[in-house]
């Protein structure tokens, strides 16, 4: 979003003097009736926004729950007689438990495979719906609901639209907070890969369980207040095709896109409408232009919206400084007493089918120590980093971090207790700016809970600013600076390489693994990286840096270790180490070599 | 649903032998999967949107369902069988001849797409770039016309497919829907890239369902199914025969 | 011969991929093209392959300008490339790999003729001999590598580019490779490699080029190279 204005005037305002004043001027009651539903559309699509646009969960059963809302509210104060606020409370809780159960499955499937599974539940449940008559009525459904009502208070049509008008308002600037925080971030990135979100410290399964929990909150309140508005529900207003209807409000609207779920359901709902005058034709138009929008609109309605508002980001710095000039007094690392082992790789062995990856690797890095890590394509650096990290179990052998035991544990933990990472083949997080990518270092150590995070508390204020700060001072230790509003997506790749480092910083750990933080740097780049490097180890950090060049990693290492097929073959200080027979025979090169 | 409905038109209102049918019926709905790819497949793929392909797919539906309901109505139409319609008992289990030919047909036609695959260079090539299609291009495959081949056959499948099913349920504009997420469901029970898979998933769930059906609530037959579908996707995330392709990051 | 003409490749994002690229292949040569990560080796190849436009310059091979082929027309015309990391299809049997390698001579030659070559390719490569029926996905890096380069080799190139071929090899396996190599080029085929590890690419060479950040820095006979491996060390380590 790129529209700044004076504090007092923001979208979110704008739109919610809007909602309050259409009942004034809109008197036709058919078109009031529709803007209502237009208004719990929109509800429900910017809870499933969250799942579906901005971390990529591929549900297509929303309907299904916006559904189970809709008949809790209406069982409970139809059949047993409940007040309308315990109708309320209800509508909220069971889609709440039922996304709990869809989140456990998205633990274990994806894309496709989640998208059929969700679409089997939504085909279940309206099965259930049909033939569960003694509670639901069956396909005949509920008529003549209630309205709604406090106590002894019926709410006339009016008020009621004030109370769609709460919701929608207060749902909005929820979602915004979440969203413009921390869990806002977290969700794109796990969005863009799930793995390397678990190394930087975000516990996946938790993410997921509050994402399915909250946007089926906001799906059920959605459908309990759809009852009462129609006064009539039966179960195919909750079919698959319902499912569909939201899912295809947030593609088209945009997803991932804030407004993405208000432009998608103003054309979605209201487009058919003006279609009428086709008549028969009507659907089939809809389905052309439906076609015509993803196929010239790939991001979605808001990004003609993008086009209109958005001021150009003014020049992308594309320079690295080649000067680090932030001052890193904020990380604070607890010193281990000098010279003790940081990190102890006892005996690992890994592998892979047929395949030994790693065979007995014994490794310790010293406190305070550069550790670099050397060895043929194929050899097992990475593996062991992976292992380390916990991407992988390892078959045999154990791996202490300041005495701790780290095999069993998750590989969010591990990024939890401070080993930072960056890998091979860059993860920067495309959709997030530069200075986003790096606060998501600070997912481990804030202590913002989810409440304060929705409602935007002075505890979240507090430490969004503060994390900002140190973020930018990150940001210009490895220069960059001038790039602290672009989307990671506009770096070139030797700035990247150095986002990931800053990224890693952001954790405040006390060990950092590199892997290959030097490929595809120029010269140049390479003398800057071994500064920043040298400057890591001064502040207290630990490092285990993979690398293929060998200048680089001659230069700034204490120890070197160096493994071939998975055997660590030769460690010691880089000076013996070129020297190392084996290790010239091995990697270096055959014979002639050019370094002898 | 193409295909019953052009079926219908063809057999049945234009009075064209049962073989050409099948013949026209096919080709008709080839020319349909050249369309589909060239206009709502292709653009999709080029933006990269991940899930844009749900759009297109939707869309594309809409509107040949809309069509279909205003050129042939929207009451369903019958389709009679070229058997006899008793059925013959075996063991006290009644069959209709028309579902042993539908079930023999589908078997040689899969048998025929399984040795396809397999056996022809064509076959191969098709599994070459859906497997890397990069490298495909570097071997000296089309990799364009390739995938304009496989949609040509698999549109003309499914067209006939529609024809087969069409004597037992009846031809409407309806029917692509629910048809098309069982297939979807087979394919997903049975893993993604399997042949086998899809024709053992597709075996299971038939079998669920008219299991269910005679046994269980009527009202759940197809949901049955659809409950193993979860299982056996929770225990095994790619289907039974699927391929897991870990791509670490 | 392949003749690179002055080829530059600007990509969307305004990054210069490659700068001004001139360099030449000849029958029966074996070119050498090395230079560190992120040189731009690789997009060479890709530019000449036609998996890459080049924005800039010409790719002329005897004389026809293949600016603008399909890869699988410039296939057809007589230049196969093997892409860093082998990409065979794992899925499929080794024959069947070799088969998709002839698949542009399919229509011209007879079924049998090309079931003849399989076989007297996979006598010439050993290795290979017993594992026609194995699935590819079976085999170890080294012995990858060889059907990757028999499955170009199916296609009869006169020109043939490799791109690190001894990547996660181990010495021997690296020497053995070589080894088919200098077989080929003195069979006629001219041979474009390129490497990382330089020793083996520079002994074998007939001339190469040394690249950085998309351009070429450096480029000689066997024996300038030899002479100035303090040059090539300053590049490379």
């Amino acid at each position: 979003m790129g529209m700044k204005h004076i504090k007092f005037i923001t979208p979110l305002r704008i739109i919610a003097i809007i909602v309050l004043i259409i009942p004034f001027l809109v008197r036709n009651p058919y078109w009031l009736n529709l803007i209502c539903l237009l208004i719990i559309y929109i509800l429900v699509t910017i809870g499933l926004n969250m799942l579906l646009g901005y971390a990529g969960q591929a549900s297509l059963g929303h309907g299904a729950v916006y559904g189970i809302g809709a008949y809790t509210s209406v069982i409970l104060v139809a059949n047993y007689g409940f007040p309308f606020l315990i109708g309320f409370v209800g509508s909220a809780m069971i889609p709440a438990i039922v996304g709990l159960l869809l989140s456990l499955i998205a633990f274990r499937l994806h894309g496709f495979y989640l998208a059929m599974v969700t679409m089997a539940f939504a085909i279940i449940i309206e099965r259930v719906l049909v033939n569960f008559d003694s509670l639901t009525r069956g396909a005949v459904g509920f008529v003549n609901i209630p309205g709604a009502s406090f106590g002894a208070w019926n709410l006339s049509f009016t008020s009621y639209y004030f109370v769609l008008a709460f919701f929608l308002i207060s749902g909005t600037w929820i979602i915004k907070n979440l969203i413009k925080s921390d869990f806002g971030r977290v969700c794109k990135a796990i969005h863009f890969n799930e793995v390397t979100a678990g190394c930087l410290g975000v516990n996946v399964y938790k993410l997921k369980i509050q994402l399915f929990v909250i946007s089926s909150i906001f799906a059920g309140i959605g459908g309990m207040l759809y009852a009462h508005l129609t006064k009539y529900i039966s179960p195919d207003t909750f079919s698959l095709e319902i499912s569909f209807f939201f899912t295809l409000v947030v593609i088209v609207g945009g997803m991932g896109s804030f407004w993405g779920p208000f432009l998608g359901s103003c054309a979605l709902l209201l487009l058919p409408e003006c279609l009428h005058v086709f008549q028969e034709f009507k659907l089939l138009i809809y389905g052309f232009l439906l076609l015509l929008c993803i196929v010239f609109l790939p991001k979605g309605l808001i990004s003609l919206v993008d086009k209109f508002f958005t001021k150009k980001i003014s020049g992308t710095d594309q320079s690295l400084r080649g000067v680090s000039t932030g001052s890193l007094e904020g990380i604070q690392i607890p010193k281990v007493k000098g010279g003790k082992e940081i990190l102890m790789v006892c005996d690992i062995s890994k592998h892979f089918g047929g395949i030994t990856a790693l065979n007995g690797v014994t490794l310790n890095v010293r406190e305070g120590n550069i550790h670099g890590l050397i060895g043929p394509n194929g050899s097992g650096k990475t593996t062991l980093l992976d292992v380390i990290s916990s991407l992988y179990k390892p078959d045999s052998g154990q791996i202490f971090f300041k005495e701790q035991e780290l095999t069993h544990l998750s590989p969010h933990r591990v990024a939890s207790l401070g080993i930072g990472r960056t890998f091979q083949n860059l993860s920067i997080y495309p959709d997030l700016t530069v200075l986003e990518n790096i606060m998501l270092g600070f997912h481990t150590v804030q202590k913002a809970g989810l409440f304060s995070k929705s409602f935007n508390l002075p505890q979240q204020r507090r430490e969004e600013e503060m994390m900002k700060d140190f973020a930018s001072s990150l940001a210009a230790f490895v220069g960059l600076e001038g790039n602290l509003f672009n989307t990671a997506e506009t770096l070139k790749h030797n700035q990247r390489r150095f986002l990931e480092i800053a990224r890693a910083l952001c954790l405040k750990p006390s060990l950092i693994l590199l892997d290959e933080p030097g490929a595809g740097l120029a010269t140049d780049e390479l003398l800057f990286l071994k500064k920043l490097i040298t400057r890591i180890r001064d502040m207290g950090i630990s490092l285990l840096i993979i690398e293929h060049h060998i200048d680089v990693i001659v230069d700034v290492s204490n120890v070197i270790s160096v493994l071939n097929y998975g055997v660590k073959i030769a460690e010691g200080p880089p000076a013996e180490i070129i020297k190392n027979q084996d290790v010239i025979e091995a990697y270096l090169g055959i014979m002639e070599n050019p370094v002898a | 649903m193409l295909g019953a409905l052009l079926g219908y038109t063809f057999h049945i209102a234009l009075k064209l032998p049962l073989l050409w049918t099948f013949l026209v019926v096919g080709v008709l709905c080839g020319v349909f999967g050249i369309l589909f790819e060239r206009f709502a497949v292709r653009p999709v793929l080029k933006s990269r949107s991940s899930l844009g392909w749900i759009i297109s797919t939707v869309a594309v539906g809409i509107v040949v369902r809309n069509s279909a309901n205003y050129f042939w109505g929207t009451s369903p139409l019958p389709f009679p069988s070229i058997f006899n319609e008793a059925p013959f008992f075996v063991k006290g289990i009644g069959i209709t001849p028309q579902a042993l030919f539908t079930f023999f047909i589908a078997m040689a036609i899969i048998i025929c797409l399984d040795v396809f695959q397999t056996r022809t260079i064509v076959g191969k090539a098709i599994r070459a770039v859906a497997f890397d299609r990069i490298s495909a291009e570097l071997v000296g495959i089309n990799t364009k016309k390739t995938v304009i081949l496989s949609f040509i056959i698999s549109f003309s499948l499914s067209g006939i497919a529609g024809m087969l099913i069409c004597p037992i349920t009846f031809a409407s504009a309806l029917i692509g829907l629910p048809l098309g997420i069982k297939g979807f469901a087979a394919v997903a029970l049975g893993g993604l890239g399997s042949g086998k898979g899809a024709l053992i998933g597709g075996l299971f769930l038939g079998v669920c369902e008219t299991l269910a059906s005679g046994l269980l609530w009527h009202g759940f037959h197809d949901t049955i199914a659809l409950i193993f579908l979860i299982l056996v996707l929770l225990i095994k995330p790619s289907g039974i025969f699927g391929k897991y392709v870990t791509e670490k990051y | 011969m392949l003749k690179v003409k002055h080829v530059s490749v600007i990509a969307e994002s305004g990054e210069t991929t490659l700068e001004d690229i001139s360099l030449q292949v000849e029958f029966g040569q074996l070119v050498v093209l090395i230079g560190n990560n992120g040189a731009g080796k690789t997009e060479v190849l890709n530019v000449v392959s036609g998996i890459l436009k080049p924005t800039d310059g010409t790719i002329e091979f005897n004389g026809k300008i293949l600016n603008g082929f399909q890869p699988h027309k410039v296939v057809k015309e007589g230049i196969c490339h093997v892409p860093e990391g082998r990409r065979l299809f794992l899925d499929q049997t080794v024959e069947d790999n070799l088969r998709l390698g002839a698949f542009t001579m399919f229509f011209h030659e007879s079924k049998r003729d090309i079931e003849k070559r399989i076989k007297e390719i996979l006598a010439k490569l050993i290795l290979l001999e017993n594992r026609r029926r194995q699935l590819a996905g079976t085999l170890s890096g080294g012995e990858l590598q060889i059907l990757a380069i028999a499955r170009a080799l199916m296609a009869r190139p006169k020109i043939l580019m490799l791109d690190e071929p001894s990547l996660g090899l181990a010495p021997l396996m690296v020497k053995q490779i070589f080894e088919i190599i200098n077989r080929l080029k003195e069979e006629g085929l001219g041979i474009l490699l390129v490497e990382q590890v330089v020793t083996y690419a520079i002994r074998s060479c007939d001339y190469g080029y040394v690249m950085q950040q998309g351009k070429i820095v450096f480029e000689g006979e066997k024996e300038a190279f030899l002479k100035k491996s303090d040059l090539v060390k300053a590049y490379l380590a």
